[in-house]
């Protein structure tokens, strides 16, 4: 159980950083950032109401869903944003900073970290 | 949450997408984001305010919604404040009504956040278990039990 803390406290203080420093430096379209940050309030919010005890399948699905908006985000602003990789860190970043939030507070788990 | 915030955040989701939507009627050119937020954060928080009220506690959807709505309407309130080359006609009242709905949503965020927290000089009052339940009257603790400061 340390381990697994202290690897998800590592990998929440890298998701920061790449989620800062790609606002500072990367992409600053507000609807890209808009798409990525609801989008992953509403896929990790109901994966997480709907899979309570099959956490394993709803985090599959959960990713699945989230690269699947990703693409269409990306697609339709393609023209107004800088290149592939600065925009995708930065929407799997808040996916993953937004998914853990609600990892921790959902019902159920108050005692462990998300997947 | 309780079912007073429940209530409040339904009247923002509200407030939010019929105030995005007149941003978007004044000045169509300038406040496209404005209303794709309000209407997307609007249903979102409409959601979320409909389950306080029917008594889900949680609080972290409508923080991580009202996050993105703030970072955005920020965004606008700079933008159309600051202006640009061409004149824009209703960008006044544009700005005036983004500049609302941003003050709205961080105080709703805040309203939310800040909602079940005790703080230090809060006034306790004895149970029927002896234990000590705070005052939600929001008042200073000294304003609380009825004291006058000298």
């Amino acid at each position: 159980m340390k381990g697994e803390r202290i690897a998800g406290l590592g990998s929440v203080i890298a998701a920061l950083h790449v989620a800062v420093l790609s606002v500072v430096f990367g992409p600053r379209h507000v609807g890209y950032i808009l798409v990525a940050a609801l989008s992953a309030t509403l896929i990790w919010g109901v994966v997480f109401f709907l899979n309570e005890r099959k956490r394993r399948a709803g985090f599959i699905v959960g990713v699945v869903v989230g690269l699947g908006v990703q693409v269409v985000a990306y697609q339709i602003l393609k023209a107004e944003l800088p290149g592939f990789w600065w925009p995708l860190a930065q929407f799997g970043a808040l996916q993953f900073l937004v998914a853990y939030g609600i990892g921790r507070t959902a019902p159920g788990n108050h005692h462990q970290n998300p997947p | 949450m309780n079912k007073t915030i429940g209530l409040q955040l339904v009247v923002y989701s509200l407030l939010l997408a019929g105030l995005s939507y007149l941003t978007h009627h004044l000045a169509p050119t300038i406040a496209r984001p404005t209303l794709i937020t309000g209407l997307a954060g609007g249903a979102l928080c409409l959601v979320w305010g409909v389950r306080a009220v029917l008594g889900r506690r949680g609080k972290a959807l409508p923080i991580l919604t009202l996050i993105p709505i703030g970072y955005v309407m920020l965004s606008q309130t700079v933008l159309t404040w600051g202006g640009g080359a061409q004149e824009v006609p209703g960008r006044r009242t544009a700005a005036l009504a983004i500049t609302a709905l941003f003050a709205l949503s961080i105080g709703m965020l805040m309203r939310i956040a800040y909602a079940g927290v005790v703080f230090d000089g809060q006034a306790v009052s004895p149970t029927k278990n002896g234990e000590a339940k705070a005052q939600t009257t929001g008042k200073p603790a000294a304003q609380a039990n009825g004291v006058r400061r000298p």
